[in-house]
């Protein structure tokens, strides 16, 4: 059942948690839904044109809506021609070269800003052997070559925060974090790789992200003044899969929501 | 005036009538909604990105500078069987499905739908449409037959318009490979607007709407003739005999998963 309250004077929506946020209406509310229905893609290329991707192949296989699926589902595959290390990424923006960073998590030095912030995605691993996924919030410029490193078994060294799997550990989700520069925070958190999760998280405004899986909290907690937590660093949204080995892999999203309670 | 309604613990907005929906907010809720202020084009082919496109011609989608509240013009050109379809998806070769009405059989699945559109034709002659809910694929030659503008054997619901009867809307349903079933004139003069819209309520029944006016007849998803258990998206239809036009103001699509 849907509920509401306020946050920053926005009108914020929620079902299970007060901190789940479906939706919210406010004119400081920056927010990005997509349920994935369609998929503005580029006719000659058939990669998206408002996210910037990168892929190690071509083709109409790489991003695909599955007819077989219902509820608006978005599948990001390495492609049938994938090879060892092969790897495709999609960060919010533009086309090929645009770069958006719309989101902060706290201020200087992990200081409370008072911007409470929402991530949501819900998520399918096709596979769960020798490769990694990323669902989560990056800097500028992720959706590169290595964002996840060689044979799939870390993540680069960049600010990020999100949810993953790794080559070593397969058939398990797991809670990141990093600060470029720094180490890697990482808490194993689901195992079934393969089955359909629900992955939040939930900056409160002040000094700690909750992460939420599959609508129950973790006892995992970030502290944004931690030396590791990606702090008043601007990030978006990205989507990544890489194989470690010689066959394609995929990743499938059901839904996205990303909402930032600005004041 | 808007109200509102929980629907599968989801909030539905409405005006007036509780089975035509205006929005909704939930977590389980599918939806597409699109005014026609803008539209992703190509910059060189000008073919809809997130749309699935299939036409005769090239440039056969605009938004007419004249019309105030966001339109959207399809047409086709002159050579006569001409025709051109929309898909909701991606560019030129991804089909998407996210919608479905019922289960097996036709059996309830309790995800209610609500499909709606305003639309109108700016020739009423020589002319075939169609608005609605269609298989993956649809968006292909002929979906829409030469000279009739008879519906191709697919999954399908929505509304059309028959080169026989070019000044009237129907609405009309069909599961591929039997006969398709059609209510007849839900609405007249088709070269005005028209808010088509379909309710299905999830259980057994769609309840179709012409202009705010639900219809007496109603679809059973029971029926064989039914497309039940089909996965379906959101379809845009237009053939003429000539050069036509197919506009779109807005275009709503629930589902209450």
């Amino acid at each position: 059942m849907l509920h509401s309250r306020w946050i920053n004077g926005a009108l914020a929506y929620w079902e299970t948690h007060q901190s789940r946020i479906v939706d919210a209406i406010g004119a400081a509310v920056v927010k990005y839904i997509n349920h994935f229905t369609d998929l503005p893609l580029d006719n000659a290329t058939y990669f998206p044109n408002d996210w910037m991707t990168l892929s190690t192949n071509a083709g109409a296989d790489i991003f695909t809506l599955p007819a077989s699926l219902t509820g608006g589902v978005l599948q990001l595959s390495t492609g049938a021609a994938a090879g060892d290390n092969d790897e495709v990424y999609m960060q919010l923006g533009g086309s090929d070269c645009a770069t958006n960073a719309p989101f902060v998590i706290a201020g200087a030095a992990g200081a409370a800003n008072n911007y409470p912030l929402y991530f949501g995605a819900r998520v399918k691993a096709l596979e769960h052997a020798d490769e990694a996924y990323f669902v989560g919030l990056a800097e500028e410029g992720s959706a590169a070559v290595g964002f996840i490193a060689a044979d799939a078994t870390a993540m680069v060294n960049k600010d990020f925060i999100g949810f993953n799997t790794l080559s070593g550990t397969p058939d398990a989700w797991n809670i990141t974090w990093k600060v470029t520069g720094g180490l890697v925070a990482t808490t194993a958190v689901v195992v079934n790789a393969a089955d359909w999760h629900i992955f939040e998280f939930w900056y409160d405004g002040q000094t700690t992200v909750s992460f939420w899986i599959d609508g129950v909290q973790s006892a995992t907690i970030a502290t944004t003044t931690a030396a590791t937590f990606p702090y008043a660093e601007e990030m978006a949204p990205i989507l990544g899969v890489k194989t470690g080995e010689g066959t394609h892999k995929h990743l499938q999203v059901d839904w996205l929501r990303v909402i930032q309670f600005n004041a | 005036m808007l109200h509102s309604r929980y629907i599968n613990g989801a909030l539905a907005y409405w005006d007036t009538h509780p089975c035509r929906i205006i929005d909704a907010v939930g977590g389980s809720v599918t939806k597409y909604i699109n005014h026609f202020t803008h539209m992703p084009l190509d910059d060189t082919t000008h073919v809809p990105g997130d749309w699935r496109w299939v036409s005769d011609q090239a440039d056969m989608i605009t938004l007419p500078a004249s019309l105030t509240g966001g339109v959207m013009n399809m047409a086709v050109g002159a050579g006569g069987n001409d025709e051109t379809y929309l898909q909701l998806g991606g560019a030129a070769v991804v089909t998407n499905a996210p919608y479905i009405i019922a289960g097996a059989a036709g059996a309830a699945n309790t995800y209610p739908v609500y499909f709606g559109a305003r639309v109108r034709v700016m020739e009423a002659a020589a002319i075939s449409a169609f608005v609605g809910l269609s298989a993956e694929g649809s968006a292909a030659a002929n979906f829409l037959t030469d000279a009739t503008g008879a519906l191709a054997d697919k999954d399908l619901i929505g509304f059309n318009l028959l080169v026989a009867t070019p000044t009237v809307w129907n609405a009309t349903w069909r599961n591929a490979g039997n006969a398709a079933a059609i209510i007849t004139s839900l609405a007249t003069t088709a070269t005005s607007w028209h808010t088509l819209e379909f309710w299905y309520d999830g259980a057994t029944e769609v309840t179709f709407f012409a202009d705010g006016v639900p219809h007496a007849t109603t679809a059973l998803t029971t029926a064989v003739t039914f497309p039940f258990n089909e996965e379906m998206a959101p379809i845009l239809a237009l053939k003429g005999q000539a050069a036509k036009n197919l506009q779109v103001d807005w275009m709503r699509v629930f589902q209450f998963n």
